[in-house]
């Protein structure tokens, strides 16, 4: 792909993700244009701009990832050394930022002793994560009676440590969200002297264990609002920086519904900004007497006809090439909150426990009912086949385009949607370009141009250069164009489908080991639409669940008890929108 | 449906009833109805084939029953069932047997719906059927569904099954009533096999995976 500088007048139609710039050089994104930018009072905008506004707010593009202003103020010096936070520089990039962005690796989804199906110290996954090339990770606790009484404080000392031994990995402090009358989600705030109370009053107050609202009724969905309403009041009054949620292993139980979804993203756009597209537990379909021998991402489950949504398919049960249902069905869950407008990212986590062929056990005389965290970890000689997880960083990651090395510049590449994911090492990088009209946009972000004109992707994928963390380099064998309608807001909040999406393109890319470069030409505009990434080693290719005019050769459903998770490799983008302005 | 329409029969010998006992979980209305097997089973009574459901109340969802039996009489089939089911804890339990009720006026409409879904085989699975005691170890397509009253073995994100190909059934086999049918969702298993969609011990949350 041929980089031409070109200037970039002020008043053109990119949102904020900022314009991508050639690789010559790079400096941070333009600030927000009063139309995109919520700070600015509907009264205080010229016409035009305010017209720009309404439209795209009516089209419901206006809100968390389209308008990525923050309303936080910086952490103070004082706040940041009292959470052992020194702004860190980070390991130098591999590559030189692209789209202005630097691409930090990370995960949000990892549990410690504090857990009640864990084990390691926070340090152990802390050294893991950096050591397997993680820049960011959240450390994630479940939600218990003891961790709300004990483990969340408890375990912050440890992250603190941890901030100050590991420098070139952020350590967020998170927990798993027993989300009530739903799934697990990921809540984690950025550093700072209230992280721990903040999180302490949310469990207390929300969590479904805590507060034994795990049952499916309105109540308890009200609940779960209610704990998003007081994650956005503690930003708001400045007792938080930043905090943000993310629905965890959403299909697994059949228990995230279609409206659940929808109503924890309309109630709190800024905080609930998507769900992992992959879970973790990616070693436990390893085949016995290798492995646990059970579902990838232990999804062995079939509906529960109390909890679970009784309009999912049995399908929706199982993984797709590592991936769940609602991120990997074209013209899915996941496709029917795009077409509607609606900024809704996906991740891929380790959600790591116990890790796989590990030679440690949890320390002898351990009660965690009474001290809320097992002892230390201790060797043995057997390897623990029968663990289902895989450390941070060494199979699953998500990537985010950041504009610097911090706390806040990761969590506002996360809403922001500046997010791909990948298994086994795929790629070493993924660059993705929407333009129109001389504008352009990267992941996660939204363009506006008048109809008739002509719409470009351009897609640059550096392959990965180095052996994996098993020992082989991956091959990418193709890559997908997902293209969708974008249809407006639904009436009905359980809808789950999007007719109108389908793959247009798929390129072949086997044996291609040095850059790929490819320019899809998406045609004139007329109405407004989407467009997202797909690729796959081409290992297990099937005809997607609706059709093969839709999905003619996506990832096959991943079968219990026998699958390798290192021979099934994809990668994701999250989306990008273009609409037309007149 | 209104508290009494008539529930019809699937066939010309068996009776289907609607029980209510608000269970909550899939396991221990199985094992009700595994007792309620053995139970008519010692009365030689056999061949019942045993259903749950979804029963959906304002306050949440849990499971209603569903029973089968191969008696023709109702006077009798209703006796019988109320001999021999338990007694719930807190609330007596819901029945419904064509245009027989007792219990609750909520619990007996569920179970209504329970035996009416069973008797249109259009929703709900079946936890004891004839053949299932024989549904054991690996076996092929055809066998099983020549084994017993399963009509159809249909592979998730496929089609339908290889009359030839091996089920490794875990002995555990639940079908469910789809479209009139009764039919056993499978999906591959390892080494060119199949086995059923639903695993005998799924894989509970916050679960001590290793252990």
């Amino acid at each position: 792909m041929e980089h031409h500088d070109h200037a970039h007048p002020h008043d053109h139609d990119d949102h904020a993700g900022g314009h991508i710039h050639p690789h010559t050089h790079s400096h941070a994104p333009t600030e927000l244009e009063p139309a995109l930018d919520l700070q600015v009072d509907d009264s205080e905008l010229p016409p035009s701009e305010l017209g720009r506004r309404n439209f795209l707010r009516k089209a419901g593009l206006l809100g968390a990832g389209l308008a990525a202003s923050s309303v936080l103020s910086t952490a103070t010096a004082g706040t940041a050394a009292a959470a052992g936070v020194t702004p860190p520089a980070g390991r130098p990039p591999a590559d030189p930022p692209r789209g202005g962005y630097r691409w930090l690796t990370g995960d949000h989804h990892i549990h410690t002793q504090f857990s009640p199906d864990a084990q390691y110290r926070v340090i152990d996954q802390v050294r893991h994560a950096n050591a397997y090339g993680l820049d960011w990770m959240v450390i994630t606790d479940h939600g218990t009676v003891q961790h709300a009484k004990i483990g969340v404080e408890k375990v912050n000392p440890d992250i603190v440590l941890a901030r100050q031994a590991v420098k070139d990995t952020l350590v967020y402090q998170g927990l798993e969200w027993n989300i009530p009358a739903a799934e697990h989600g990921t809540v984690f705030v950025h550093p700072g002297r209230n992280e721990v109370s903040v999180l302490k009053q949310f469990e207390n107050s929300y969590d479904g264990t805590v507060k034994s609202a795990g049952a499916n009724t309105p109540q308890n969905e009200a609940l779960a609002i209610a704990g998003l309403h007081f994650l956005a009041d503690s930003i708001d009054q400045r007792r938080v920086q930043d905090a943000l949620m993310l629905a965890n292993h959403p299909a697994r139980k059949g228990i995230d519904s279609p409206h659940e979804i929808r109503g924890w993203r309309d109630a709190e756009p800024r905080i609930a900004i998507g769900m992992e597209g992959a879970p973790g537990h990616q070693a436990a379909g390893i085949p016995k007497p290798f492995g646990p021998g059970s579902g990838r991402g232990y999804y062995d489950n079939s509906p529960d006809p109390v909890a679970s949504f009784p309009g999912y398919p049995l399908e929706s049960y199982r993984t797709f090439g590592g991936f769940d249902w609602m991120t990997s069905t074209v013209g899915g869950l996941w496709d029917s909150l795009l077409a509607e407008g609606k900024p809704w990212w996906i991740t891929a986590n380790s959600d790591s426990h116990q890790v796989w062929a590990d030679t440690s056990q949890r320390g002898p005389g351990s009660d965690f009912t009474t001290n809320g965290y097992y002892n230390d970890p201790v060797h043995i000689t057997a390897p623990q086949l029968g663990n289902g997880d895989f450390w941070p960083g060494y199979y699953s990651r998500t990537h985010v385009g950041a504009k610097g090395f911090s706390y806040a510049a990761v969590m506002d590449g996360m809403r922001a949607g500046r997010v791909w994911v990948d298994h086994g090492g795929l790629l070493d990088s993924l660059d993705v370009r929407l333009t129109a009209g001389g504008h352009q946009t990267s992941l996660g972000g939204v363009l506006t141009a008048r109809r008739g004109t002509p719409v470009t992707l351009q897609i640059r994928i550096n392959p990965a250069q180095h052996p994996n963390w098993s020992q082989f380099l991956p091959a990418l064998a193709k890559v997908d164009v997902i293209r969708g309608a974008v249809t407006g807001p639904v009436s009905n909040k359980d809808t789950f489908t999007a007719p109108e999406t389908r793959v247009v393109k798929t390129y072949d890319v086997s044996g291609q080991s040095k850059v790929i470069v490819l320019n899809y030409n998406l045609g004139r505009l007329d109405d407004g639409f989407y467009v997202r990434l797909r690729g796959s080693d081409g290992k297990r290719l099937a005809v997607g669940l609706n059709g093969a005019t839709v999905d003619p050769a996506g990832p096959k459903m991943d079968t219990v008890g026998d699958a390798d998770p290192w021979d099934d490799l994809w990668f994701y983008s999250n989306p990008m929108w273009i609409l037309p302005s007149r | 449906m209104s508290p009494f329409t008539q529930t019809p029969a699937t066939s010309n010998s068996t009776l289907v009833a609607g029980v209510d006992l608000l269970t909550m979980t899939e396991p221990d209305a199985d094992a009700v109805l595994h007792e309620l097997a053995r139970e008519l089973a010692a009365l030689g009574i056999l061949d019942p084939t045993l259903g749950t459901h979804r029963a959906q109340l304002t306050d949440g969802a849990h499971i209603a029953l569903s029973i089968e039996i191969p008696i023709t009489d109702p006077v009798q089939a209703w006796a019988l069932l109320q001999e021999l089911l338990p007694a719930p804890q807190h609330r007596p339990p819901g029945m419904s047997l064509g245009n027989r009720r007792s219990g609750p006026t909520d619990l007996h409409s569920s179970a209504a719906s329970a035996a009416a879904d069973h008797a249109a085989r259009r929703g709900g699975r079946a936890a004891y059927f004839p053949g299932i005691d024989h549904l054991t170890g690996a076996i092929t397509v055809r066998d099983l569904l020549t084994g017993s009253s399963i009509e159809q073995v249909s592979v998730l994100a496929g089609g339908d099954a290889d009359p030839d190909t091996i089920l490794q059934t875990r002995d555990f086999v639940r079908p469910r009533w789809i479209a009139g049918h009764l039919v056993l969702p499978v999906q591959p298993g390892p080494d060119g096999t199949l086995v059923p969609f639903e695993v005998p011990n799924p894989t509970p949350c916050c679960a001590d995976h290793a252990r």
